[in-house]
């Protein structure tokens, strides 16, 4: 008896984008590949700014992806692709950052190391002014000014109207300048 | 000037929606005029500007994730997540365990329906009867007794005979009947003794980011070509974009060849291959290889 699965060269064809979600949302290996590749660097990217140390981001990309897979075939496609792995994402930083919140301590850094290290002075007093914001300012900034989301996607990942993102932004900007004002 | 409280907020979030330009053009222009003739309000466009750029440069720097983590990552994440499991549950352990149900659920339904349904049998039975043996009707006593049990042995073979050939008899009989439950697919490791090889594959186009590849089954081979495409399209496990298995005269016996294709973060493409152990009762493999490091098969009874 000779069984060969002749794996045909001949027959392939690359996938467009459409049929890769639809993939995935039914749990497809290869599908599932594609969105993590496509959204593990901003998934990561987003985890590391709100975690702030690199071993709470893998853990939280980790987390992330672990539930994204898992709800997937839920996935009705209300919002687009991205704000949902967004929300996820967030739900999980904040969720590792509460757990480890005194972990988190940022780099104190001497101002009288020359002129290249102001900006360096600078981003430290504007993250730990980050800080002390209250968290949905900080997250609200966090996506506008580090991640680039447009207003309507900040809308669709906190699951709020736009006007209350405007509103919300306009308080988060006047809360972060006492607060760094305050500082510096 | 002192503005009152109000109107400052007011000209404040005005100067907030002019900066983010939310304004219509008319408010705009409005707010362009203010501003020229106004020193706080432009000390405060200047501040929401100030801001604007001490958030956006303070953008710590992410570097992106090492291959290795980023694949360890995702491996994790599809173990932990269970889809893998769930997809091979779903594949044939759910209709081992649907299947029962669906059956019962239907013999239960067909049982009621004959049970319920009348049934013209007795007296049809009765008229082709023989009417010699029948008892005489003067005597009720004797039509109680003595006739009945003729009467019983007459109506019980027709009668079984006539059922068991209506269709629904038999799927009844067919749904009663002891089934055959689909054993538990199990891990045939690598024969230790077998050297795998790692070869550059050259046949595959380079720039091919993905591929879909459709399996073609031999005509007369036991695997159906849908169970051959669920191999290629399902079953692979994600670095694996394609699986071949031969068993044959060009194998030893008891044992089938197989062999993974991937492709590298490097955009090479490689190709693994295996000898695995099998017997003539398994033809289909379901599943090769999610580690690198080891060729595994998952073997399926064949079922009638």
């Amino acid at each position: 008896m000779e069984t060969a699965f002749c794996m045909p060269w001949l027959q392939r064809r690359t996938r467009p984008e459409e049929a890769w979600v639809a993939a995935a949302r039914l749990s497809e290996p290869w599908a599932l590949e594609r969105f993590y590749t496509s959204y593990r660097d901003l998934v990561y990217s987003l985890c590391f700014r709100l975690t702030g140390s690199s071993e709470d981001a893998e853990d939280a990309t980790q987390a992330t992806f672990i539930r994204a897979f898992r709800d997937l075939p839920r996935f009705r496609g209300d919002s687009s692709l991205k704000t949902w792995v967004y929300r996820i994402a967030l739900n999980e930083a904040l969720g590792l950052r509460r757990k480890q919140r005194d972990l988190l301590e940022l780099t104190e850094t001497s101002a009288d190391v020359g002129d290249a290290a102001a900006s360096v002075v600078e981003g430290v007093a504007v993250r730990s002014a980050l800080e002390r914001l209250s968290e949905e300012h900080r997250i609200v900034l966090v996506l506008q000014f580090w991640e680039g989301l447009s207003g309507p996607e900040i809308a669709e990942v906190l699951g709020i109207s736009l006007p209350a993102v405007k509103m919300r932004l306009h308080r988060a900007r006047a809360e972060f300048r006492k607060s760094y004002e305050g500082a510096v | 000037m002192i503005l009152p409280f109000n109107h400052r907020a007011r000209m404040a979030r005005r100067i907030a929606a002019y900066h983010t330009g939310d304004l219509n053009p008319a408010a705009c222009e409005a707010v362009s005029r203010h501003l020229a003739a106004c020193p706080h309000c432009s000390e405060e466009l200047r501040g929401l500007e100030e801001t604007d750029r001490l958030l956006r440069g303070a953008a710590p720097r992410v570097a992106s994730l090492p291959p290795d983590t980023s694949r360890a990552l995702f491996a994790r994440a599809l173990d932990e997540s269970g889809v893998l499991r769930r997809r091979t549950r779903g594949g044939w352990q759910l209709y081992a365990w649907a299947t029962p149900a669906v059956l019962v659920l239907l013999g239960g339904g067909l049982a009621v329906r004959e049970l319920c349904r009348p049934d013209p049998l007795p007296a049809k039975r009765l008229a082709v009867g023989t009417p010699a043996k029948r008892p005489a009707p003067p005597d009720p006593l004797a039509t109680r007794t003595k006739p009945e049990p003729v009467v019983r042995q007459e109506r019980r073979v027709p009668r079984l005979k006539a059922r068991t050939t209506t269709p629904a008899r038999k799927r009844l009989a067919q749904a009663s009947a002891p089934r055959r439950v689909l054993p538990r697919p199990e891990v045939v490791e690598l024969l230790p003794s077998t050297p795998l090889e790692w070869i550059p594959e050259p046949q595959m186009a380079p720039g091919v980011e993905r591929v879909e590849l459709m399996a073609d089954v031999e005509p007369g081979a036991p695997v159906s070509e849908e169970s051959g495409a669920r191999l290629a399209r399902r079953s692979a496990p994600s670095p694996v974009v394609s699986v071949e298995v031969t068993m044959g005269e060009s194998e030893p016996a008891g044992t089938a060849r197989v062999a993974a294709w991937w492709r590298e973060p490097s955009g090479e493409w490689f190709w693994k291959q295996a000898r695995v152990p099998r017997d003539d009762k398994q033809v289909e493999l379901v599943l090769v290889s999610l580690s690198r490091e080891r060729i595994w098969g998952y073997w399926k009874e064949e079922t009638e």
